[in-house]
């Protein structure tokens, strides 16, 4: 007989009974991690992303690691045709129990500010496909009355500073615009949180130079979107000390900023 | 920044980490040579290469497929062997043998044919591979059997990463009674009583290994504590916790690790274990990896690092080569911090280039103090030559060439099945 068959599964009980954990830009590597940590929990898993071959590798790995279910859906997320109608497609009857919008490009700041189509699109992948999904998402969340909505954001809308100013300007006003929906939701018992990431060592910051206390991992980076969406709301900071570096990157003032070449 | 676990080199290299197996030939820079690099446990440069691009595994860590019924596990070259350990104890199984650290990738175990503290009964890590998926730089893909392709495989297993890209590797689990070992410690007073604990422990018990004082001289050389468990059978199945301290998070000042501290050291680690004399029950995560608790041991070295010296000698030549190179050790009041001494069983090991041999294994770790370390070691070597005994690579940091072509008599059909497009430090120094 094998040993497996005479005792009871170790997986933690899972949060999620009825619902299911939506992850769209489910092939970045922060959400993977997130995706492992509530496979890990037994939940049921619906993954959007562009490639197929890269979500069936995922989907093996999450399975394997104790997920109750893994559906893949190949979808280009900036170019939707209707939100709403999309959703309730992929949703089906299931209550949508938590949603991570994770995806994004940090892009080219200099080739952006000479080429404005190449700024065009990053403000397009970096705000509009992830506001409008997020506004698509609350209003489901608002008719289900519970539910929560997580959304990647960074540090880098905190202040505007010439190296990455239209990135950064993207996720200030994703930011914003995931807590006004979090203040919404927050009158019928559902919930939306920004998570402002400092640095991360994931495939978007390849070539930088990757290490110091300062850098995350993104197994790491994946795991905080889980523990901020189980009990966090409105903004964050993930890793917390990025409070305190940001409130001093704020409060120094524009003549001294103006000196660096941040 | 790329480190070896012995940080006798340390610099900054270039890197790529690629995220999915059909990505890990895209954005390689052209005519560059490259090797595989995972969790940077080798202490030498088995995994390095200057002027070269490491390919890091790390993100390419994901379960293909597991069978909690047959115990047969198939996953990319990235993960630890911490994580299989997770997934896989739950479900009442466990690795085939363990290296002594949970932190090393299963490709860096299939590279480097890892063995354990059970190489009596189980032979190696590459015992028990079923399939492994190998990227040759030329774009070709194989996928290794020992019956299949047999002549890459044997090449492949413990052939240091140089036949090309490890993708994945199937291996065959083993069933388990419990998540805990029941331990059994003794003293020796010197090798003559190893080596009559030892074969009376092989038959009896799964597991076996000891630790040597290198302080003891005379008719106490090779003083030491022995020992040896088996699993419980009581059907409790906890994975260990990621929690570690992290009590080294900086390099140490050179003069911690001075003679007296390594006195000190071994003194109490005599102590310590002699207390624990008798029988105990153990979960199997301090068992195997005590030094994994203490994350960053390494950097105790302080900043010159260190060196590992494991060697093996056959079981024809007996005592002999142990003694006297414990008695060099001595004589050259280089006393080694941990130093593990271990039979090694008769199962013939399936790489061309695989490390264990029926004999006896001695580990050594030395603080680097240049000039003084390499004699001794140059010493050392002589006597590991004269049995026909051979130097564990994944430790290695300077063997001679020499050395390693006598004690590895199959190289010459290795090189045959070398990828061109890999090279490692290791490689140019030895098969230059």
């Amino acid at each position: 007989m094998s040993p497996s068959e005479d005792r009871a599964s170790a997986i933690s009980t899972n949060i999620v009974d009825h619902g299911v954990v939506l992850i769209l830009g489910a092939t970045s590597a922060m959400a993977e991690h997130a995706a492992r940590e509530h496979a890990r929990r037994g939940d049921r898993l619906i993954l959007v992303a562009r490639s197929a071959d890269k979500l069936d590798m995922i989907k093996a790995d999450l399975e394997a690691r104790g997920a109750n279910e893994v559906s893949t859906l190949v979808a280009d997320l900036a170019d939707p045709e209707d939100h709403a109608y999309t959703l309730e497609n992929w949703l089906g009857d299931q209550k949508l129990e938590r949603t991570y919008i994770f995806f994004g490009v940090l892009g080219e700041q200099n080739a952006a500010q000479e080429q404005l189509d190449l700024a065009a699109v990053l403000m397009r992948v970096n705000y509009n496909a992830p506001a409008l999904w997020s506004l698509a998402i609350a209003n489901v969340l608002e008719k289900q009355k519970g539910g929560c909505l997580v959304v990647a954001s960074s540090v880098a809308g905190d202040r505007g500073r010439m190296s990455n100013h239209i990135y950064g300007s993207a996720k200030a006003g994703l930011s914003t615009l995931v807590q006004g929906i979090d203040h919404r939701l927050s009158k019928v018992g559902a919930r939306a949180v920004a998570i402002r990431y400092g640095f991360v060592i994931s495939p978007m910051t390849e070539g930088m130079r990757r290490s110091g206390p300062l850098w995350t991992s993104a197994r790491k980076a994946g795991r905080l979107a889980v523990s901020a969406a189980d009990k966090r709301r409105g903004l964050v900071y993930a890793p917390f000390f990025w409070r305190g570096i940001m409130h001093v990157i704020r409060s120094i003032p524009t003549w001294i900023f103006n000196r660096t070449k941040l | 920044m790329i480190e070896t676990w012995g940080r006798l080199n340390r610099c900054d290299r270039v890197a790529i980490s690629p995220r999915f197996r059909d990505e890990m030939l895209q954005s390689l820079p052209r005519r560059r040579p490259l090797i595989a690099h995972g969790l940077g446990r080798s202490y030498g440069d088995v995994a390095t290469l200057k002027d070269g691009v490491h390919l890091k595994t790390e993100d390419l860590d994901r379960i293909i497929s597991f069978d909690p019924q047959t115990g047969v596990l198939r996953a990319e070259a990235g993960i630890s062997l911490s994580a299989v350990l997770q997934l896989v104890v739950p479900h009442g199984w466990f690795l085939p043998t363990t290296p002594g650290s949970r932190f090393v990738t299963l490709g860096g175990a299939v590279a480097n044919d890892v063995h354990g503290k059970n190489h009596h009964r189980a032979g190696t890590f590459g015992s028990h591979i079923r399939a492994i998926g190998l990227l040759r730089t030329s774009g070709e893909e194989y996928v290794l059997r020992p019956d299949h392709e047999a002549g890459l495989f044997a090449a492949t297993v413990g052939g240091l990463g140089l036949t090309g890209l490890i993708t994945w590797a199937e291996i065959q689990l083993t069933v388990v009674g419990s998540s805990f070992l029941d331990v059994e410690t003794l003293a020796f007073n010197n090798l003559e009583e190893f080596f009559a604990i030892a074969d009376g422990s092989e038959g009896g018990f799964e597991h076996t290994v000891s630790w040597i004082d290198c302080l003891g001289e005379g008719d106490r050389t090779g003083r030491g504590i022995f020992s040896r468990a088996n699993w419980c059978a009581d059907n409790r199945y906890e994975p260990h916790s990621d929690r570690s301290i992290l009590l080294v998070p900086i390099e140490a000042p050179g003069f911690i690790l001075n003679g007296l501290s390594v006195k000190a050291f071994n003194t109490a680690y005599r102590a310590a274990q002699r207390l624990k004399l008798g029988r105990h029950r153990t979960h199997y995560a301090p068992f195997f990896y005590p030094l994994d608790a203490i994350r960053g041991w390494n950097k105790l070295y302080g900043r010159k690092g260190f060196y590992q010296y494991q060697s093996v000698t056959p079981k024809e030549a007996g005592i002999g080569p142990v003694r006297r190179m414990l008695e060099e050790i001595a004589a050259a009041s280089q006393g080694s911090f941990l130093a593990v001494l271990k039979t090694f069983g008769t199962t013939t090991s399936p790489g061309l280039l695989s490390f264990p041999l029926e004999g006896v294994t001695l580990a050594l770790d030395f603080p680097n103090k240049t000039r003084r370390t390499l004699e001794l070691f140059e010493r050392l070597d002589r006597i590991v030559a004269e049995v026909g005994g051979r130097l564990y690579p994944a430790k290695d940091a300077r063997m001679p060439p020499a050395l390693f072509r006598a004690g590895f008599p199959r190289t010459d059909e290795f090189l045959s099945y070398r990828d061109e497009g890999i090279d490692s430090d290791f490689a140019r120094r030895i098969f230059k």
